[in-house]
């Protein structure tokens, strides 16, 4: 028993507790005490409040939900504590009925979890103690207590079938003499009684007849077959005594429902239907019977109706369009709260959909009496009237959609039209539809399907069109469900829609959507979202493509080509996605744009023209990786050769050349395949220049590296050398997963990021910039073709700022360094670095520095010697399994001075092409004396060889090491420099000096001895060599490299001008790591210089030409 | 319809999501529990109910989720896989489901259906009793992959809500909830015209008196005569309950649980009516209550009247009209409408009436309490018998057309001149065409600004007052009936309105739900260079930047300019042509008792839209 009572308060506690978290709440409590039993024991104190007992009651019941079930003994308590508050007089009533009630729910979960128990004496008495209640018809002041015992008895009657079947007679003439407002439940009790003995079936000795009453009312006594098990053997027999006596009380019962509360009647609906069902009672009795639920404005009594109607389908026939109507009209009244008006158009789209399945010769012949009222002449008119209506139907539905389309498109309206639009677009074909998902075959398929679904898809509409806009015209929230249902019922009408065009239906309705979207490009985000709805679900892909294609028909003409245009790029990029719209139309209207742009260009617009640029690139760009080449060919080239010609954005240009020469140069796949792994790694460097070309929203790429900043913004890694070109294209990008540590961010110190954060300009341009070493090339090993190794230095320095670190006084200090270094692009491992220990430099007031200072090659202020710890030199060794410029990713760790570990990633460093230039290997027998004659001759043999036609292109060479054999397949081209002869040679002196193997031409070669810069080469005048002419190039101008360079020729070129002469040559001879060559072959004069490029390697070539481009015209 | 109505549990949440009243039905459950069981596979099983703690913190993710207490309704780019907004549906932000997460056991399960009422400051969450198969069907309308379900042929949820009256009848039990804990379970408002001697002035002050419902009188038999002479001064048009208003006060639990004991015992609802209820609950009942000799009485009616017997209808039109005054569009105007009845009867006996005031051609729909017995329909001519419950009750709805002209006609213009100024001009016609017996009593119109502040006005009505509040300026025409007796009055009123300086405002998270916000480069310098001539064009676009969308059921808030609200009371016959004729009154068995009528005739929302501005429209079939 109770260890302890608890007092009123405690037990709110308890209460509290155990709503909040459940039973586990409750121990402390109750220290293990049985709950029951302390419920009842402060049930029966006098003292209690009733507010508490009855939450006591209440407590008891919910935590019957998760206890496992009462003992037989618990229960007896609680039959026991019942009964003495039922005879007390003193009691209220609320707490009698509360415990009554309380006491059934506890024991229906009790004994459901324990099938013995039902035979038991608790169940017995329980019952007996409901039926001593109700057993005093009409009795005046516990009426409501009759009531609710009835209630209770009928609960356990659900909960336990047939448990009173043995009783039934008792309860029907209880039922009878009953004429109080409890009438009701008595009502109720008898009916789920009957339905249980009419479903259960009963041993027909149980209940022989309903008039007379074989065995008292009290003492009762569990039937039988309810103890040896429900179930087990339950044979009807027939009687037609039984069923006589049924009818009866089945008549008198459905006398009853005027009487009957709406959720009174719900409860008797479900009990009596079946049972009318049984007795097949002429169904149109039913329909006398409660045709009035329909005309109730009881929400819940419509759906009553609902339900009798499915059931007595064919005593309701011809009531089709009166109960559809009235349930339309449901969700009109505007007394109803809006959920009821929702559950109403559901009801009548449920409504439909069922009784589309069941009705439809009736629905054919009244759709077309509603279609031609006074000619009701049958189908054919309908049919042939129908692709007409819809379409003005449709229109309607549009008219209002498209009122709205002034509207933010942010807007809840424009969201409610659009999926009504979406709803209407995928009507005709849903998802369990199990045909193909191209149009051709949705026609064919459709074309058998069943007349009926065409005719209800025709009723529909006309009628709730109706209905619902002139209901909706001010009632603007309910409009959108009307849309919808517009769409919905336009979903219907799809197979219709097949069979008279649904692709000319859709265009209708495209157009209009074209309309509202060359109005307000507001709408665009909407657009494209719908349009990417439908492209990503694979039965409705079509769609999507088909709206682009309209989009791209009907809505780029209507464009205006100002800087508006800016708006429509989704749509484009989505255009240009698709390899099922023709991508000319989208490119000529680039061009135009292009042409807009260019002829717009100030001076205030330089950052508009450059962002439009670059977004044009990008479609561009998505052309490449998404359509074949052919396809585009000529359309892309020309816009991106006009783009790189005229547009004003230097990058711009920049990378629409580079575009252009890798639509025109990289074959397809390839191409494909070198865009498609930018595009998916969004993660871009922090370097300026890739991310023009793989990020499409490059601005805000820029600023994205907030994170890598943090460390990255005190220690910088600098190259001794700058790259040539600044902006090089790369392919290699940072690949996060290379490190199986965590990379990219710092996780040792958390600092403040520094207030003077240069992260989104350039990564080198904060602090002191110290490079002060000449630059090594440190060939370990003679290299070997398939195993070459560069070397570059690199310096790092420190500029940890003071925020880091507390005192601003001591220089911070970092030790043991270890940087490692990852890179996407073909190099091989690359050896970590160690740095035994770094200072940190004081904070410096001037920080701009700019950006010419910081390239210096040989900084004049920096050379200080207290600096010389801020900086340790670098040396990364690279092994390029191929020639390819790339980024390397630096990661740093480190010990801090306070030993904290410092790890985090620093800005990558860029390798360049240049990087990759070596001097051939010199065979190991040769005299130091003929190394020049070698090299030349090295050169004459390879350039030969890279000619396309020449026989050695196809001759296969042993490689060194007898790993292989390679195959020469070379490639040319050309490139003009437009650069004077001085600036040339100087150039050329300083970054290319160690590949030049020949110089021809006194005049050059007078000039370049002079400078002494260039050695050990051979020299060589035009006449020692025959095959070189002032005027002509010495390879043949047949091939198709020819180039007409003398802009001038239509004047008769035979005249040269001395500005125009021939110079010189320049033979440079390089090697690209593991086994290419590039040589150039440079032919001087005064003011332009015609580079012959050849090279085993054509993919170089991309890199080359921006090498050029650096090396001579900046 | 397999079962009827039972509920699995309810709880109220408050507006910190927490939960505040819970409340379970073992009964119930046991059935779900023994379903479940029936049809348990390895995706699904029974699981508990969830405690109220992890109830609130489901319903608090749902909100994080969905953007607010009701969601998106519709699927949008947030929408994710599994919730409600991706079932794209608007019902699913009253029809919720939630994702219970037990943390001791590792669960989640889904929790559907959960009707959402909103009710003050609480939401209400019931939980009906469904079968498995319903919620699997839902659970895989969540989770389709697809771009969203087409209506009528592939899994939908209005056949799910159809197969269901337990959610209907659970909407129902959440909505009778609300009102008794704001305390708003009020009776439907029935007018007794006094004697016709009282002339003047206080005609209109005494003019009617309210009769309130029985729940607040101690013993409903003998009440009404002494309520309805207690209040006799109660002034017209403001019959409210006289009951206390709970709206401040924290919920009254008890008063809520006695309810739900009485009202669904074992969380099958049976009776719903919180005056018969509360009544049966305070006053229980006497050995004076007889059981009527020959006749059942009903459920819906436990107690008999005895006293002075008399019954009072009171027909009640409301007026709601769009007009546009525009060319292309048509001005549409509505009345909707409701006969409230009190009927103080001894007995139960049957009272019928025709219908002969409605023309049939203009009524749209008729829908009439369940004590009605209607006649099916078809004939013009109707009669409705019906034996009253006891207390103010509806009688009936109609809704139809208007059998006249409106009764305020004109336009109303408004143009902002400047970001912050606004110049506006109304143009009335006051009961044009209209003859006594019908005046207007009261006539008012309201200009509201949801979205701004309104710092001044200026300008001078034709008739009338003008004043304002922070976010409306109201013009009263009519104040006084005596002024606008039998004759149409003009009235006009420019003026220009001065607000606050704009502020943007901060994008609301369910406008940036709807694609990804706005033009990206949304550089002003744009649209001034290109051809946007209008200068208002200008001004609203650039304010419409900042205009958040709307909530799905809010009606007129979207555009902060857009139109003016009439409100107006009238006296006289119904302009819906519905009418009572006293004499026509038959009760049975005959008693004498005398018959009163009233009639008002009140706006609904009567709204004139801008007709400078840009207004919502719908097409009309031609049909």
């Amino acid at each position: 028993m109770a260890g302890k009572l608890l007092s009123p308060t405690e037990w709110e506690s308890v209460i509290d507790d155990y709503n909040l978290g459940g039973a586990a709440n409750l121990h402390r409590w109750t220290g293990g005490a049985s709950v029951v039993d302390l419920c009842i024991s402060s049930l029966l104190r006098k003292d209690f409040p009733v507010q508490l007992k009855l939450n006591l009651l209440t407590f008891l019941e919910h935590d019957s939900l998760d206890d496992s079930p009462l003992p037989s003994s618990s229960l007896s308590r609680l039959i026991d504590a019942l009964r003495s508050v039922i005879q007390s007089p003193s009691d209220p009533f609320a707490l009698k009925d509360q415990f009554l009630i309380s006491t059934t729910a506890i024991f229906i979960t009790s004994l459901l979890d324990n099938d013995e128990l039902i035979s038991g004496s608790p169940l017995r008495d329980l019952v007996e103690l409901f039926l001593t209640i109700i057993n005093r018809p009409n009795h005046g002041l516990d009426r409501h207590t009759r009531g609710v015992a009835c209630e209770c008895l009928r609960q356990l009657e659900l909960a336990f079938p047939c448990l009173l079947s043995e009783i039934t007679p008792h309860l029907w003439s209880l039922c009878q003499s009953e004429r109080t407002h409890v009438s009701q439940w008595y009502v109720l009790l008898l009916s789920t009684t009957i339905l249980n003995v009419v479903k259960l079936k009963p041993s027909g000795t149980s209940i022989s007849s309903m008039s007379n009453a074989t065995i008292p009312l009290i003492p009762f006594s569990v039937p039988q077959f309810l103890i040896d098990g429900v179930g087990s053997d339950f044979v009807w027999k027939e009687k037609e005594i039984c069923y006589k006596e049924l009818r009866r009380v089945v008549a008198f019962l459905l006398e009853c429902p005027q009487y009957l509360t709406p959720f009174g009647l719900v409860e008797f609906m479900v009990a009596i239907i079946p049972v009318a069902e049984e007795l097949e009672l002429q169904a149109s009795l039913m329909r006398v019977q409660f045709s009035w639920l329909l005309y109730t404005f009881e929400p819940l009594l419509c759906h009553i109706f609902l339900g009798i109607y499915f059931k007595f389908l064919d005593s309701f026939q011809g009531q089709e369009l009166e109960v559809a109507s009235r349930i339309m009209l449901l969700s009109k009244e505007p007394q109803h709260h809006l959920v009821f008006r929702l559950l109403g158009l559901h009801w009548i789209l449920g409504f439909f959909a069922l009784i589309v399945a069941l009705k439809l010769d009736l629905l054919a012949y009244c759709s077309s009496l509603i279609c031609n009222p006074g000619d009701a002449s049958g189908l054919k008119g309908v049919e042939a009237d129908k692709g007409v209506y819809q379409v003005t139907l449709f229109k309607d539905g549009l008219v209002s959609v498209s009122a709205f389309k002034w509207l933010p498109p942010w807007s809840t309206e424009t969201a409610v039209a659009f999926r009504a639009f979406h709803k209407f677009l995928i009507g005709g074909s849903p998802h369990a539809d199990a045909s193909s998902s191209s149009v051709g075959t949705l026609i064919e398929s459709d074309i058998f399907t069943p007349y009926s679904l065409k005719i209800i898809t025709f009723l529909l509409p006309f009628e709730m069109l109706d209905c619902l806009f002139h209901w909706a015209r001010w009632m603007r929230k309910l409009k959108f469900v009307q849309l919808d249902m517009v769409a919905n019922e336009f979903v219907c009408t799809a197979p219709d829609a097949i069979l008279y065009g649904l692709v000319g239906r859709c265009v209708a309705s495209e157009k209009m959507l074209v309309d509202s979207t060359s109005e307000s490009k507001g709408l665009v985000p909407v657009i494209v979202a719908c349009i990417d709805r439908l492209l990503g679900c694979h039965k409705h892909h079509w769609l999507g493509e088909h709206l682009l294609v309209t989009l791209d028909k009907h809505l780029l003409p209507e464009l205006k080509k100002d800087y508006s245009l800016g708006s429509y790029f989704p749509i484009f990029e989505r255009i240009s996605e698709n390899d099922k719209v023709s991508p000319s139309g989208l490119l000529e209207l680039l061009m135009r744009f292009t042409i807009f742009l260019v002829e717009k260009h100030g001076p205030d617009t330089g950052l508009k023209s450059w962002h439009h640029g670059s977004k044009i690139l990008g479609i561009c760009r998505t052309m490449l990786i998404h359509r074949r080449s052919s396809s585009l060919f000529t359309g892309l080239s020309k816009l991106l050769a006009s783009t790189s010609l005229h547009f004003p954005d230097l990058e711009v240009r920049d990378n629409a050349r580079f575009y252009l020469r890798m639509l025109i140069c990289v074959p397809g796949k390839k191409l494909k395949h070198i865009l498609n792994k930018g595009g998916n790694l969004p993660g871009i460097s922090p370097s300026t220049h890739s991310g023009a070309f793989f990020n499409l929203q490059f601005p805000r790429a820029l600023s994205d590296p907030k994170r890598s900043g943090s460390i990255a913004s005190y220690i910088h890694i600098e190259r001794v050398m700058p790259l040539l070109v600044k902006q090089s294209w790369s392919l290699s990008l940072p690949n996060f997963g290379i490190n199986p540590d965590k990379p990219g961010f710092f996780e040792g110190i958390r600092d403040n990021e520094s207030p003077s954060d240069e992260t989104d300009t350039d990564i080198t341009m904060s602090g002191n910039i110290i490079s002060e070493s000449e630059m090594l090339h440190q060939q370990k090993e003679p290299l070997r073709v398939m195993d070459a190794k560069i070397s570059e230095i690199w310096y790092t320095e420190t500029n940890t700022s003071a925020n880091v670190f507390d005192e601003v006084d001591k220089l911070p200090a970092i030790y043991a360094i270890v940087l490692k270094f990852t890179s996407s692009a073909p190099y091989g491992p690359i050896s970590s670095f160690p740095i035994p220990f770094l200072l940190g430099s004081p904070p410096k007031n001037d920080k701009h520095v700019t950006q010419s200072d910081s390239l210096a090659i040989v900084p004049v202020d920096n050379g200080h010697a207290e600096e010389e710890n801020f900086k340790a030199p670098v040396c990364i060794e690279l092994e390029p399994r191929e020639p390819m410029p790339g980024l390397v990713d630096v990661f740093i760790e480190s010990n801090a001075e306070n030993g904290q570990i410092i790890r985090g990633q620093l800005h990558s460093i860029s390798v360049g092409i240049e990087d990759m230039f070596l001097r051939a290997i010199l065979p190991d027998d040769l005299a130091e004396d003929d190394v020049p004659s070698y090299y030349v001759d090295l050169f004459n043999a390879l350039w030969e060889a890279c000619e396309s036609s020449s026989s050695t292109g196809r001759e296969t060479f042993v490689l060194k090491g007898g790993k292989g054999v390679s195959a020469i397949s070379g490639t040319r081209s050309v490139k003009l420099l437009e650069v004077p002869l001085t600036s040339l040679v100087q150039a050329v002196e300083r970054h290319l000096a160690p590949f030049v193997v020949c110089i021809i031409g006194e005049q050059l070669v007078d000039m370049v001895k002079a400078r002494g810069v260039i050695k050990d080469i051979l020299w060589k005048d035009f006449s020692s060599d025959s095959s070189f002419d002032v005027t002509c190039s010495p390879t043949s101008s047949k091939g198709p490299l020819y180039l007409k360079y003398l802009g001038d020729e239509d004047e008769g070129g035979v005249q040269i001008p001395t500005s125009k002469k021939n110079i010189g040559y320049f033979q440079i001879l390089i090697f690209l790591p593991p086994r290419f060559h590039l040589l150039f072959q440079m032919e001087l004069r005064d003011y332009s210089t015609l580079v012959r490029i050849r090279t085993d390697h054509w993919p170089c070539l991309a890199y080359v030409d921006d090498y050029l481009e650096a090396l001579f015209l900046n | 319809m397999q079962s009827g109505c039972c509920i699995r549990g309810l709880w109220i949440l408050n507006n910190q999501d927490f939960v505040i009243f819970s409340r379970k039905f073992p009964v119930v459950e046991r059935r779900w529990r023994v379903a479940c069981e029936k049809e348990s596979d390895d995706n699904f099983k029974y699981h508990l109910l969830p405690y109220d703690s992890e109830l609130a913190s489901a319903f608090a993710d749902r909100k994080k989720r969905e953007g607010s207490a009701r969601g998106f309704g519709i699927r949008v780019s947030q929408s994710v896989k599994g919730s409600d907004s991706w079932v794209d549906d608007p019902i699913t932000r009253h029809v919720i489901s939630l994702h219970i997460n037990k943390e001791e056991k590792g669960e989640n399960h889904l929790l559907w259906p959960l009707i959402l009422h909103i009710k003050g400051p609480y939401s209400i969450l019931v939980l009906p009793l469904v079968e498995p198969h319903h919620l699997k069907s839902y659970s895989r309308m969540c989770n389709r992959s697809d771009c969203g379900s087409a209506i009528g042929a592939d899994e939908n949820l209005s056949s799910l809500l159809l197969d269901l009256p337990s959610i209907t009848g659970a909407f129902i039990v959440a909505h009778t909830i609300g009102e008794i804990i704001l305390g708003e379970a009020v009776e439907p408002e029935v007018v007794a015209a006094s004697s016709p001697s009282v002339g003047g002035l206080l005609d209109s002050l005494t003019g009617s008196i309210g009769i309130s419902g029985i729940s607040a009188r101690p013993k409903p038999v003998a009440a009404p005569v002494a309520a309805s002479t207690a209040s006799g001064t109660a002034v017209s048009g403001a019959v409210m309950s006289d009951a206390p208003k709970m709206g401040s006060r924290p919920l009254d639990k008890d008063v809520l649980r006695s309810f739900i004991s009485s009202a669904m015992p074992f969380g099958t609802p049976l009776d719903l009516s919180y005056s018969n209820i509360s009544a049966i609950k305070t006053t229980g009942f006497s050995s004076a209550d007889m059981p009527p000799a020959d006749r059942k009485q009903p459920a819906w009616k436990p107690y008999l009247y005895r006293g002075k017997q008399r019954i009072l209808f009171t027909i009640h039109d409301t007026v709601h009209a769009a007009m546009y005054d525009r060319d292309e569009i048509p001005d549409c105007i509505t009345i909707s409408g409701q006969v409230n009845c009190r009927a103080e009867l001894e007995g139960l006996p049957d009272v019928s009436f025709p219908l002969t005031g409605l023309d049939t051609a203009r009524v749209q729909s008729l829908t009439f309490h369940p004590c009605a017995q209607v006649p099916e329909h078809g004939g013009d001519k109707q009669a409705i018998t019906f034996s009253p419950p006891l207390g103010n009750f509806v009688l009936m709805h109609y809704q139809a057309l208007c059998s006249v002209g409106p009764p305020i006609k004109g336009f109303y213009q408004l143009s902002m001149v400047s970001e912050n100024e606004g110049a506006f001009l109304f143009k009335l016609s006051l009961m044009e065409g209209y003859k006594t017996p019908i005046t207007i009593e009261f006539c008012a119109v309201t200009m509201p600004f949801p979205r701004r502040r309104v710092v001044s006005f200026d300008g001078t009505p034709s008739i009338g007052t003008v004043s304002n509040t922070d976010h409306s300026v109201e013009w009263k025409i009519i104040t006084n009936t005596r002024s606008a007796s039998g004759k149409s009055i003009e009235a006009t009123f420019p003026g220009t309105v001065r607000f606050a300086p704009w502020q943007a405002q901060r994008m609301p998270s369910f406008g940036s739900a709807i694609g990804s916000v706005a033009d990206e480069d949304s550089d002003l310098e744009t649209e001034s260079s290109s051809s946007m001539v209008n200068v208002e064009d200008q001004i609203m676009e650039k304010m419409s930047k900042d205009l958040q969308a709307v909530d799905l059921e809010d009606p007129f808030c979207w555009q902060a300019y857009n139109y003016a609200k009439v409100s107006f009371k009238m006296i006289g016959p119904s302009l819906s042509g519905m009418s009572i004729d006293p004499k026509s009154v038959s009760i049975f068995p005959a008693v004498k008792a005398t018959v009163e009528i009233s009639t008002q005739v009140t706006s609904g929302d009567y709204i004139l839209w801008n007709t400078l501005g840009k207004c919502p429209v719908a097409a009309t079939p031609e049909a």
